[in-house]
């Protein structure tokens, strides 16, 4: 059958371009409203708040060092839940997703571009809270030299985290519970990848001679990670984003 | 079109059905065997710390430390045969994304099922091993670690089914999910080990190490152990396809009623025609003149024939048949 | 079975446009089934629709009008049966025909925070990878809403928002335009101004072909050429308008009522 014969046939878009618009709009409203990256920032500092309730007994700031790769790492997981939740919200307000899902828009790259802000969020107010963590917790500790390359396993976790976590965001916006249901499967599988970037964190803040094999084993541990969750999340988003 | 029967064809009573209660039997026979052998005839073993299980030929070193080994024999089993089933429950998810077929999509929650009974029990045994072995009631060393995290996706599985309501994207969703727990499952398992801790020493079981008179029970429990599972799973299955049949049996029902109403619309439909519509797509001016008792056969829009239940179950349409 | 309608002149209470014999048909489906289970949303629709056709489809709840609809919009893939729209294998090629399918739903689907500007380049974006400015500027103009383009659509009202909800779903310049319920929320001054913009969209382009399930008998018959009723996933009638009768109809529609999920 012959096509309309008073028009061309539209030019196929480019992906990177779909990609930058899909990128460029989650960007914009953020900038526009701030909304999220407040309310995470708060959050974070909520966090640290009850930490400070917990770890009021602890006299020696030395001591916490031994156990700030752990803490670290557990506030950077609660923040990144109410991220991803927020991050949602606007999709599924006004069912923008489905006016996405109209044009011929590659689900993965859907995909790409959401975990792409996702982690820009995220590495945003990691770059706030991590240096409060520091003035809370660490002011007055003795830091190992070793200590800058906590930013290794902070980038590797953060990746994992905003790709397994947009994968299982996408799926749990339109649900009952919506909230809580992202924390009851995100916290599971994002399990190893925690274990294996606190080891990570806490080897390197406690910069015992000697120990730095297993910080690089557990950083490759954690990459082998984000490659495969991620590849998974990938192939699967086109099944978890159709309506 | 025929009548969609992928529901009914989850549990079509085939071979594997027939082995069931010989699989149920002789799996539940053999690990009782594995589980007697193992506390009458198999050698004692030490405690954790070695890599191999050495055998000490008559001596007795403390009881918790040699019945705590003797769990390993239930134990092990119990996890193997879990994970196993879930490597079903993920294959099934794949062909429920692939095809679209609710078969599949029942056979994988059937699966999951399973799993999460076995995990509960891998669980349960792993805990009363880490209590006599080490005396204390939960340490997160990485076996149970493991099966721990194991749990919770598996429940975060049903929790995720629980709060959808549309059939359809549930089933897609715990497709997915399911696969992405059965992915993580291994990474937990390797990363949890390899990962080195300094608090928790890991502990490599070699089981190839086993001597024969350790190794026969220990098979035995396994064999027996995956047939206990195969069982189950087929129960379960039988179970779950029966319930979504009778959900599709009132549906059909519901659709009974529907079709007498439809005598009413058809006869609109003819004064319409009458006063000179122009129609498409709906029932040629040849069909019969429908009548409050007859459910009318409808060519072309509508599925040709109707289910041999709707004739069984409506003896009025039988009429039909010959119009 | 059902022979595809040869396009008569419309009458001018239908539309400007008239249906265009020689031009592929807009919709042609067999036996296009959507089910899961026995749960069976569509059951076996025919469906053949001429170019430059405004169809209304009506029908009683859990009938099968959304899911039709979303077929049609290529968000979901029937379990059996063939779609061609356009003259286009929808099951094959759907990324060749979604540049040229337009939907306008109840839910406005634009970013509250952006503005309307914003929201049409972001659109626009995705169909042609550079926005099309020229085009974004003319369906401002369209819609009425040029005054207002840089205010974020969250200031907007309900009315404002589904007129804006038209130009964003006329962006890529859609040959068939898929309409489910927009007169939601509308207050009968805002669905008159919806009506009027709905006119210039059908005059705008000849032949484009619009389908909207509605609620509103009145409406949905006034705007169309042709009806489509739909119960439990079958279709009970499709025709032209031309030459219904109109209380009959109103009779048949009555009655399929009845067949609705209970």
């Amino acid at each position: 059958m012959a096509p309309q014969p008073h028009r061309a046939a539209p030019a196929r878009p480019s992906t990177f371009a779909q990609y930058r618009a899909l990128l460029a709009k989650d960007l914009r409203q953020e900038v526009r409203t701030r909304e999220m990256l407040t309310s995470m920032v708060v959050y974070a500092l909520l966090v640290l708040t009850v930490y400070g309730a917990a770890l009021a007994q602890v006299g020696d700031a030395i001591e916490v060092v031994a156990f700030a790769g752990g803490l670290l790492w557990a506030l950077i997981v609660f923040t990144s839940l109410l991220g991803l939740n927020r991050s949602f919200a606007h999709e599924t307000e006004s069912g923008c997703l489905e006016g996405i899902l109209l044009a011929p828009v590659d689900r993965a790259v859907i995909f790409l571009a959401k975990a792409t802000a996702n982690l820009i969020f995220l590495a945003v107010v990691e770059c706030i809270t991590v240096p409060l963590f520091f003035l809370f917790f660490l002011s007055g500790a003795e830091l190992a030299a070793t200590t800058p390359l906590i930013v290794l396993p902070l980038v590797v976790g953060t990746v994992g985290v905003a790709g397994v976590g947009t994968l299982l965001a996408t799926m749990t916006i339109d649900t009952r519970g919506r909230d809580v249901l992202l924390a009851i499967l995100l916290i599971p599988v994002i399990f190893p990848l925690l274990y294996a970037c606190v080891s990570a964190t806490s080897v390197a803040f406690m910069g015992v001679a000697g120990t730095l094999g297993t910080f690089w084993t557990s950083l490759a541990m954690a990459a082998a990670y984000d490659v495969v969750m991620i590849a998974a999340a990938w192939g699967l988003y086109a099944f978890a984003v159709e309506g | 079109m025929d009548r969609d029967d992928s529901t009914r064809a989850a549990a079509r009573p085939a071979l594997w059905d027939r082995c069931v209660p010989f699989a149920l039997v002789a799996g539940t026979l053999l690990v009782i065997a594995g589980v007697v052998w193992t506390f009458t005839l198999a050698p004692f073993a030490q405690g954790a710390t070695l890599s191999e299980p050495a055998v000490i030929a008559g001596q007795q070193i403390t009881t918790k430390l040699l019945l705590s080994q003797k769990i390993f024999y239930l134990h092990v089993p119990v996890a193997v045969a879990s994970f196993a089933v879930m490597a079903f429950a993920a294959f099934w998810a794949v062909r429920f994304l692939m095809t679209g077929e609710r078969r599949y999509d029942i056979k994988s929650k059937t699966a999951m099922e399973v799993t999460l009974v076995f995990v509960v029990a891998t669980m349960i045994s792993g805990d009363l091993w880490t209590r006599f072995e080490w005396g204390v009631w939960w340490t997160w060393e990485p076996r149970l670690t493991t099966y721990f995290i194991l749990m919770l996706l598996v429940i975060g599985y049903f929790i995720l089914r629980n709060a959808m309501e549309d059939p359809e994207r549930r089933a897609r969703f715990a497709a997915v999910f399911g696969i992405v727990a059965f992915v993580d499952a291994p990474i937990s398992f390797m990363i949890t080990r390899l990962v080195p801790s300094s608090v928790h020493p890991v502990v490599f079981r070699t089981d190839s190490g086993l001597p024969p008179m350790m190794l026969i029970p220990f098979l035995l429990g396994l064999f027996g152990m995956l047939l206990v599972a195969f069982a189950l799973t087929r129960i379960a299955l039988r179970v779950n396809t029966d319930a979504a049949e009778v959900e599709e049996l009132k549906e059909r029902l519901e659709e009974q009623d529907a079709w007498r109403e439809r005598a009413a619309a058809d006869e609109a439909l003819e004064r319409l025609r009458a006063a000179g519509a122009k129609l498409s797509g709906s029932r040629p001016a040849d069909a019969p003149v429908p009548d409050a008792t007859h459910t009318p056969e409808v060519v072309g829009s509508n599925p040709a024939g109707m289910s041999p239940s709707h004739d069984a179950a409506d003896p009025s349409t039988s009429s039909s048949k010959e119009a | 079975m059902a022979s595809a309608i040869r396009g008569q002149g419309s009458s001018a209470a239908t539309a400007p446009a008239a249906t265009d014999p020689s031009a592929p048909l807009a919709v042609s489906a067999r036996g296009l089934t959507k089910r899961f289970g026995e749960r069976c949303a569509l059951d076996g629709v025919d469906l053949a629709v001429p170019a430059g056709a405004f169809v209304s489809i009506f029908g009683p709840n859990g009938a099968g009008k959304t899911t039709l609809l979303r077929q049609l919009a290529l968000l979901a893939r029937p379990t059996a049966g063939t779609l061609a729209m356009l003259g286009v294998d929808a099951l094959e090629e759907p990324d060749a025909l979604r540049p040229r399918i337009g939907l306008i739903s109840h839910r406005s689907m634009l970013y509250g925070d952006l503005s309307a500007e914003e929201n049409l380049v972001f659109f626009s974006s995705l169909y042609r990878g550079a926005p099309d400015r020229a085009r974004i500027d003319e369906l401002l103009r369209l819609v009425e809403l040029d005054h207002r383009r840089h205010d974020p659509v969250r200031t907007y009202s309900r009315g404002m928002q589904q007129r804006l909800s038209i130009a964003r779903a006329l962006v890529n310049d859609p040959d068939l335009v898929l309409l489910d319920e927009p007169y939601s929320g509308l207050d009968p001054h805002a669905a008159e101004l919806f009506d009027d913009l709905i006119a210039r969209a059908r005059a705008e382009r000849a032949h484009r072909t619009f389908i909207m399930v509605s609620h509103d008998l009145d409406k949905g018959f006034a705007l169309c050429s042709h009806v489509l009723i739909l119960a439990r996933g079958q279709v009970i009638l499709m025709a032209e308008k031309e030459g219904l009768d109109r209380d009959a109809f109103r009779e048949l529609y009555l009655a399929t009522v009845g067949m609705g999920v209970a």
